[in-house]
């Protein structure tokens, strides 16, 4: 006969699991205290209790794994259990489709669409997301405001350079946006994805004549190909295909020992990155308090671990190391509000897109 | 009487819903075609206006006609031969084909185009890597990069799909006929040439123009090789439109591509509905049936096996070989001596701690589409090849339009459809509305496939029937299902495999609660994952393979179904001997033979 131990060894791992919880919960809340979190955080605190401090982030995709981090991290920082559930898709089509669903009275199910500034305009013009000044609401810095009603997440790398070093060595790799279309060894070998808003980022800082003559040499004289989606370019430039990519990063393929870096372009442009909170959020207060933390050095430091992404600002970073020594320039959100409607249709006809 | 009434109007209340399901799409298309940009509110032609004025539209359409064309050129001559072999000759691991077949379907049409580029690309591909034509300065000796290589791809993916059309009616051709000719001393050759293809054109023409269809509205290697190739066709258009990533998309332009698509699929209609007119020319599924032996390849028997292993080779081997190396290495890569230090099975232990709630999700949608799908199909194909109203002619050539509605598009329509009935269903941001979207969209290929072998039984079994006092819709159950089963488990099969990859309806319905495998897939390699987007896919070839293996062992088709048939038939056909005290079938196929020849 078989009697329960009561020293058995499930017994021994649920008394050291609750012990640690409490010690956990005990720290965290030890944090929590130490942190000096704004007045307007600690009433969200309060607010995301009733919500059960679960939070519905679109914009970014992020695989179990990767959002299990998020919301280990969040938990930790506020000292209160968070549930994050994050995933990705189409923003442009996801932003048209929620002024549909909006105008019929469905809800969107999404708290935080987290976005750039392109996008954000399309929820901004349907009135879909909430006017909200989040530098003021949480103490931040002007730099933090993204727009009227967007608070800047990270620095997006749509005007950025990537190469593969097996093909290019380091001291060759290209050092200004003209270098790309200047070395006829490239030809064929760029890789473009398929979306003219790269070339719109990069005209903030080139202008518009100069953008244009980059693009026309890309197409014409180094036969860039174009590729269907970001990840594509990225990918294809790991694999070789490519020597050079545009509008996308090297982070995530480093880390996996791709043969890939950064092409030390000056002036490094940024594409600013940002949260909005939907009208219709059921976990206001919860999606108010994960756009705080990634804002906090805590924030970037998990945004950068789990997804590679961060403010240029932010120490340590892959876009920090890059921004050093050259001018960084972060695209204003009005310029992508104002300019893209005109500039769009000409970038689109030179890559010869419809 | 009042019974029997009751009883018919269940399959015609059951297709006029699946005529509601195919209509969405269609409208929906036909209304963004004559929208502004994504506000289906305001009405413009201007779409109409900027297509129509594109210089470059008559050299688009032309690679466009190419590309379809070219796809189903080389669909068929590997598809036709495939299924005949399978239904008609004694080719040996016909269960491996048919499970390899299966398989296919579920291997995303990405990675087959990654897996050519990898070979095949004029800068790194490893053929032209071994020959020694890569490098700055190199001249490639292949380059992925052209129409013809999209042709050929897409038709070797296209195969399984064909053969699961077509070969319901390859299998319920009556070998009475290929007998009566070779008696007759007629060659094999001639007897192919005049009878079996004749009998068999229905089915084959149908999935042609079908397959046509598909393939123009295809993008995976659109995208991946003609894209970067700068080959316009009307799907990289369609791409262009409704895949903005900086303002909203473009679905009024998009709308009107997907128009002309419908004027070029009208013009293959046009031929289907004048054969359907003369579909009783090829019934061949009369009262009297006779079991025939399979016919022996003899010393051809491994020529057959070679040919069919040349498929399995290109479509099958390359990208399942592919999707095992990615699974294996820390990022896409090709193979080199680098690569192959840094292979891990890591990847297969994350991806089974990921597929819980999203495999979970994908079967509810996946069986809940099958069950809507086949109830549609069955009843759709019912009103159009057996209820001799021109109403079910109509219902035909609209389904059959169907597929043409460009995917985005027809999400874009089933969301609105969600949207308009969310007071009253709640669906929208379901599994269920993917169910109704994706059993609408697939409609067109069900229906073809039991078409096919609808088209077969002579009305002669319905009126036997019908003499023998069995009401319609008895002979709809008793007759007409037993004898399409076989079309409708390969119709089942391909409902389940194309939902369960299916991306578009997922991605653009996700809310983040039901995540599918596909949008799961999405992310993985969004984020880079693609090693883990890998394992990911081949679990779902595993366990929708065993569904499939399951599914067949316990239906029969193609073992026991077939008996059923042949008891069906006999039975009816007593029935009506008895009842009409006649007997006029003994030569019937000595008497077609004649007439085809």
């Amino acid at each position: 006969m078989h009697e329960r131990n009561p020293l058995s060894k499930a017994g021994i791992v649920a008394a050291l699991s609750m012990a640690a919880l409490l010690g956990l919960s005990g720290a965290t809340s030890a944090q929590t205290a130490t942190k000096k979190l704004p007045p307007a955080v600690s009433t969200l605190l309060s607010e995301a209790k009733a919500e059960g401090y679960t939070a519905n982030i679109y914009g970014q995709s992020a695989n179990p794994s990767q959002a299990a981090e998020f919301s280990k991290r969040i938990s930790e920082f506020y000292g209160v259990p968070i549930t994050l559930t994050m995933f990705g898709g189409l923003h442009a089509q996801k932003a048209s489709e929620l002024s549909q669903v909006t105008k019929a009275g469905a809800k969107s199910g999404i708290d935080i669409f987290w976005t750039s500034s392109s996008i954000a305009g399309v929820l901004e013009r349907g009135s879909l997301v909430v006017p909200l000044d989040w530098a003021k609401a949480f103490d931040f810095d002007d730099s933090a405001r993204l727009g009227k009603t967007g608070l800047h997440s990270h620095d997006g790398t749509q005007a950025t350079v990537i190469y593969n070093t097996d093909l290019i060595k380091a001291e060759e790799a290209p050092k200004t946006y003209a270098e790309i279309v200047s070395n006829p060894k490239w030809k064929g070998r760029i890789a473009v994805p398929r979306a003219p808003n790269v070339f719109i980022y990069i005209s903030y800082a080139l202008g518009d004549e100069a953008t244009r003559t980059l693009l026309k040499d890309l197409m014409a004289k180094q036969e860039a190909k174009i590729l269907p989606t970001y990840p594509d370019v990225r990918n294809r430039v790991g694999s070789g295909e490519f020597a050079i990519g545009i509008g996308v990063d090297a982070t995530e393929l480093k880390r996996r020992g791709a043969p890939v870096e950064f092409a030390p372009i000056d002036p490094v442009v940024l594409a600013p990155w940002g949260f909005w909170l939907m009208k219709d959020a059921k976990s206001p207060a919860t999606g108010q308090l994960f756009a705080y933390w990634i804002r906090t050095p805590e924030g970037q430091k998990a945004l950068f671990d789990i997804l590679g992404l961060s403010l240029a600002s932010s120490a340590d970073t892959d876009l920090a190391k890059l921004a050093v020594g050259k001018k960084a320039i972060s695209v204003p959100h009005d310029f992508m509000i104002d300019i893209l409607p005109e500039r769009l249709p000409v970038y689109s006809g030179l890559m010869g897109i419809r | 009487m009042h019974l029997r009434l009751s009883g018919i109007w269940v399959i015609y209340v059951v297709a006029a819903t699946a005529l509601v399901g195919v209509i969405v799409s269609i409208a929906g298309n036909i209304l963004a075609s004559v929208s502004l940009g994504a506000d289906f509110g305001t009405f413009t032609v201007l779409n109409y206006a900027k297509l129509v004025a594109d210089k470059e539209l008559l050299a688009v359409l032309g690679r466009t006609f190419i590309q379809g064309a070219g796809s189903v050129v080389v669909m068929l001559a590997f598809s036709v031969p495939i299924a005949w072999l399978i239904a008609r000759t004694d080719l040996p691991w016909k269960s491996v084909v048919l499970a390899l077949l299966t398989a296919k379907l579920a291997i995303p049409g990405f990675i087959t185009a990654m897996a050519y580029v990898w070979l095949f690309n004029p800068t790194s591909g490893i053929v032209n890597r071994l020959l020694g034509a890569t490098g700055f300065d190199a001249t490639p000796i292949f380059n992925i990069y052209g129409l013809h290589w999209i042709c050929m791809l897409q038709g070797l993916v296209l195969v399984p799909a064909c053969v699961f059309m077509i070969l319901p009616a390859f299998s319920n051709m009556d070998a009475t006929l290929e007998e009566a000719a070779w008696v007759s001393g007629v060659s094999r050759t001639r007897t192919a040439r005049r009878i079996i293809l004749p009998l068999l054109a229905p089915a084959v023409i149908a999935a042609m123009l079908f397959f046509f269809g598909v393939a123009i509205e295809s993008f995976d290697f659109v995208g991946l090789i003609g894209m970067p190739a700068r080959i316009e066709v009307l799907s990289l258009w369609i791409y262009d439109a409704t895949h903005s990533v900086t303002s909203e998309p473009n679905y009024g332009f998009a709308g009107a591509v997907g128009m002309v698509m419908f004027g070029m699929s009208c013009i293959a209609i046009m031929f289907y509905v004048r054969f359907l007119r003369e579909a009783q020319r090829y019934a061949v599924l009369r009262g009297k049936a006779r079991h025939s032996e399979p016919m022996r390849l003899g010393r051809w028997r491994w020529v057959a096996v070679a040919f069919v292993g040349i498929w399995v080779l290109l479509a099958f081997a390359l990208p399942i070989v592919t999707l095992i190396w990615v699974s294996l290495v820390p990022f896409l890569q090709p193979p080199s001596a680098r690569a192959f230090n840094n292979i891990s099975i890591d990847s297969y232990g994350l991806a089974l701690g990921y597929l819980g709630a999203p495999l979970a999700n994908t079967l509810i949608a996946m069986s809940g589409a099958v069950v809507l799908a086949l109830a549609w199909s069955a009843t759709v194909s019912w009103v159009v090849t057996r209820s001799r109203s021109r109403f079910g002619r109509w219902v035909d050539v609209i389904v059959f339009l169907s597929p043409t509605v460009p995917s985005m598009v027809a999400a874009v329509a089933f969301q609105m459809l969600g949207i308009s009935v969310q007071q009253w269903l709640p669906i929208y941001g379901s599994v269920w509305l993917i169910v109704i979207a994706m059993s609408a969209r697939t409609l067109a290929f069900c229906t073809r496939t039991v078409n096919g072998a609808a088209l077969q039984i002579h009305h002669e079994l319905d009126e036997a029937a019908y003499a023998s006092g069995v009401s319609p819709f008895v002979a709809f159950r008793r007759i007409f299902l037993p004898i399409v089963a076989p079309a409708l488990f390969y119709a089942a099969m391909m409902v389940g495999m194309l939902t369960a990859r299916e991306l578009t309806l997922p991605l653009m319905m996700n809310t983040g609660h039901s995540p599918l495998i596909s949008t799961l897939i999405f992310d993985l390699q969004t984020n880079g994952s693609f090693g883990i987007a890998a394992a990911v896919s081949l679990y779902m070839i595993f366990v929708l393979l065993a569904l499939v293996l399951v599914a067949r062992r316990l239906s029969g088709v193609g073992e026991r179904s077939a008996v059923n048939v042949r008891s069906v038939r006999g039975t009816a056909f007593s029935k009506w001997r008895r009842q009409l005290g006649r007997d006029h079938a003994s030569s019937q196929s000595t008497q077609a033979v004649k007439e085809a020849l």
